[in-house]
């Protein structure tokens, strides 16, 4: 599962840098509001980038973890002996959901690449950020379909299945 | 269409597919089917939702709360609480609902405030002749605070959902708390205000007041400056999220040197993990909400509802009904992002104001977090405090009876979260 460690590394370092742009954009945004009465332009779209890399990267840590909102009343009602299948038709599923999201999320970033559109204050081309969608889903692809292909890493999925979560 | 769309969804929850699989099934086949046979405007909708700035006091707070809660700002707040209270009957288990109650003010999660608080007070109660089920039960109930004194994630979740202020919401969560933490503090002093059982062994010191006072003085700042900014109107909550992270990080590393690189390394990867669960979640369920608004089905809902629901109490009972029963099955994020959209027409249409509205879908679905099954604190405090579910679930029942109690008199006393605004 070296794909596996590297596709989690990866996301990492973009979750980390995505949260330290964020912070330190919010930061400096407030601290130059404060002192000289105005905020930096741009800051705040610099701090939805960071946003947008870490909560799109952060699935798949979730995913690593086990720590994805699951409704579980019906947990109850699977035949033992048809579990470990299930777990791996889930997978399967959970894949070809996010294939599906890749697939309208390359659309998306067509289409605005053709059209050439710009964000609004910081003028950096959005085909670039809404490839992060196309990254991000595709990775978990890759994610999923080893999990199907080759069953989950030990104790990976269900390590925090009743961990708490900060939402709540 | 509509039954293919609940029978593919039963079968994903039977085939425990996470909440982002089902919202966003949902989301693509609605605008599959029902619309204009576009899907991809799910992704178009994502993408905006990504652009609320508002948004950006979520992952911020989170992540300043994971700092705090890594760092020892919880241990010198309980010592100070701990310190005030010796001595007194009772002391210890009110230091308990203080203690939560100011981890809470910084840290937003009813769940981390359990684990922070529970972690330090669950022995010291038990060691201190409180019975095992009060304490897990007080602990697990004092969770709840964290959802209901700003900052609050669930309160950003609904004032984003429903475009309700989300400053006037953190100022309409304060009452509330307090309503909660007088009753809870209340059934702590008759079951222990008599007699010696917790008062503990040594008697009120000024000395240890006055140090460990002193210990928690560098953590006091941090609610005090975000929420009197907020509440002061010289900050935006987006804003006050920044800065918190600014005096979360700058205490912990800087002034009481608990944290460096590699633990803020970890701490972000945290708060990713906790984003990645919740964003894509929320981005779904705002795709769904566009959907149906174009669609009108608020206003629909609410036509369809006026001939049940035409007084504030009517709502009131059937509004806590449902949110109580769905509070016991799905988790509170979820439940907020589904249903606030569309009780919020529903309550206006008869009077309730929206503020008031979210501060009760708080309330009520954070008694969800002590009802089985999905009883979040209920796991986490098997596993922090080694007990059965049996013995949590016990723990607990009182409690429960405790915080229905707050949540009828914060229903029907709307004064409670409005006064101040």
């Amino acid at each position: 599962m070296t794909l596996l460690r590297w596709i989690g590394r990866i996301e990492a370092t973009c979750c980390v840098l995505g949260i330290a742009t964020m912070a330190v954009a919010l930061m400096l945004d407030v601290g130059a509001r404060l002192i000289v009465g105005h905020g930096i332009v741009g800051a705040p779209q610099l701090g939805l980038v960071g946003m947008l890399a870490t909560a799109m990267f952060g699935v798949g840590l979730a995913a690593d973890s086990g720590e994805h909102f699951r409704v579980r009343v019906l947990d109850g009602l699977r035949p033992a002996a048809w579990d470990a299948g299930l777990v791996r038709l889930g997978h399967g599923l959970t894949a070809v959901f996010f294939a599906v999201l890749a697939w309208f999320a390359v659309e998306v970033a067509a289409e605005s690449y053709r059209l050439r559109d710009l964000t609004s204050l910081l003028r950096w081309p959005v085909w670039l950020l809404q490839g992060v969608f196309v990254l991000a889903f595709g990775l978990n692809v890759a994610r999923y379909a080893l999990f199907a292909a080759f069953g989950e890493p030990a104790g990976d999925a269900t390590r925090a299945e009743a961990a708490a979560s900060g939402v709540e | 269409m509509g039954w293919l769309l609940v029978i593919a969804l039963v079968v994903l929850v039977w085939l425990r597919q996470p909440v982002l699989v089902l919202l966003g099934s949902a989301a693509l086949f609605i605008y599959a089917v029902f619309d204009d046979g576009r899907p991809a405007y799910v992704l178009y909708d994502i993408w905006e939702a990504f652009n609320k700035e508002v948004l950006l006091a979520i992952p911020l707070f989170l992540f300043a709360g994971a700092v705090m809660s890594r760092g020892s700002i919880a241990r010198r707040l309980i010592d100070f609480a701990v310190a005030v209270t010796r001595g007194m009957p009772g002391g210890l288990a009110i230091a308990t609902v203080f203690a939560a109650a100011g981890f809470a003010a910084i840290s937003g999660s009813a769940t981390v405030t359990l684990l922070a608080v529970g972690a330090i007070m669950y022995q010291a109660l038990v060691e201190n002749g409180y019975r095992k089920t009060f304490a897990i039960g007080l602990i697990c109930a004092s969770g709840v605070l964290g959802i209901i004194i700003p900052p609050s994630i669930p309160l950003i979740l609904y004032g984003v959902m429903t475009e309700t202020s989300i400053a006037d919401l953190f100022i309409a969560g304060l009452g509330p708390a307090l309503v909660m933490i007088a009753i809870l503090v209340g059934y702590t002093l008759i079951r222990y205000g008599r007699g010696a059982a917790g008062a503990g062994a040594k008697s009120w010191d000024a000395g240890e007041v006055r140090r460990t006072g002193k210990r928690a003085l560098s953590a006091m700042p941090v609610p005090i400056i975000v929420l009197g900014g907020i509440y002061g109107g010289i900050f935006t909550p987006t804003e006050a999220a920044a800065v918190a992270v600014a005096l979360a990080v700058g205490i912990e590393t800087l002034l009481h040197r608990d944290l460096g690189a590699a633990a803020l390394w970890d701490v972000a990867l945290e708060t990713s993990r906790l984003l990645g669960s919740l964003f894509l979640v929320l981005a779904f369920a705002i795709s769904i909400n566009v959907f149906l608004t174009y669609q009108q089905v608020p206003q629909q809902t609410v036509a369809a509802l006026s001939t049940m629901i035409d007084t504030p109490a009517a709502f009131m009972v059937l509004g806590n009904l449902l949110l109580l029963g769905v509070g016991m099955v799905i988790d509170i994020g979820s439940a907020v992002l589904l249903l606030g959209p569309m009780l919020a027409p529903v309550a206006a249409s008869v009077g309730i104001d929206p503020v008031h509205l979210g501060i009760l879908m708080i309330a009520n679905l954070g008694i969800g977090y002590l009802t089985p099954p999905m009883g979040l604190n209920l796991i986490v405090a098997m596993g922090a405090f080694k007990e059965d579910f049996g013995t949590v679930a016990k723990a607990v029942l009182p409690f429960i009876g405790l915080l229905l109690l707050a949540l009828a008199i914060i229903a029907v006393l709307p004064a409670i979260s409005l006064f101040l605004l």
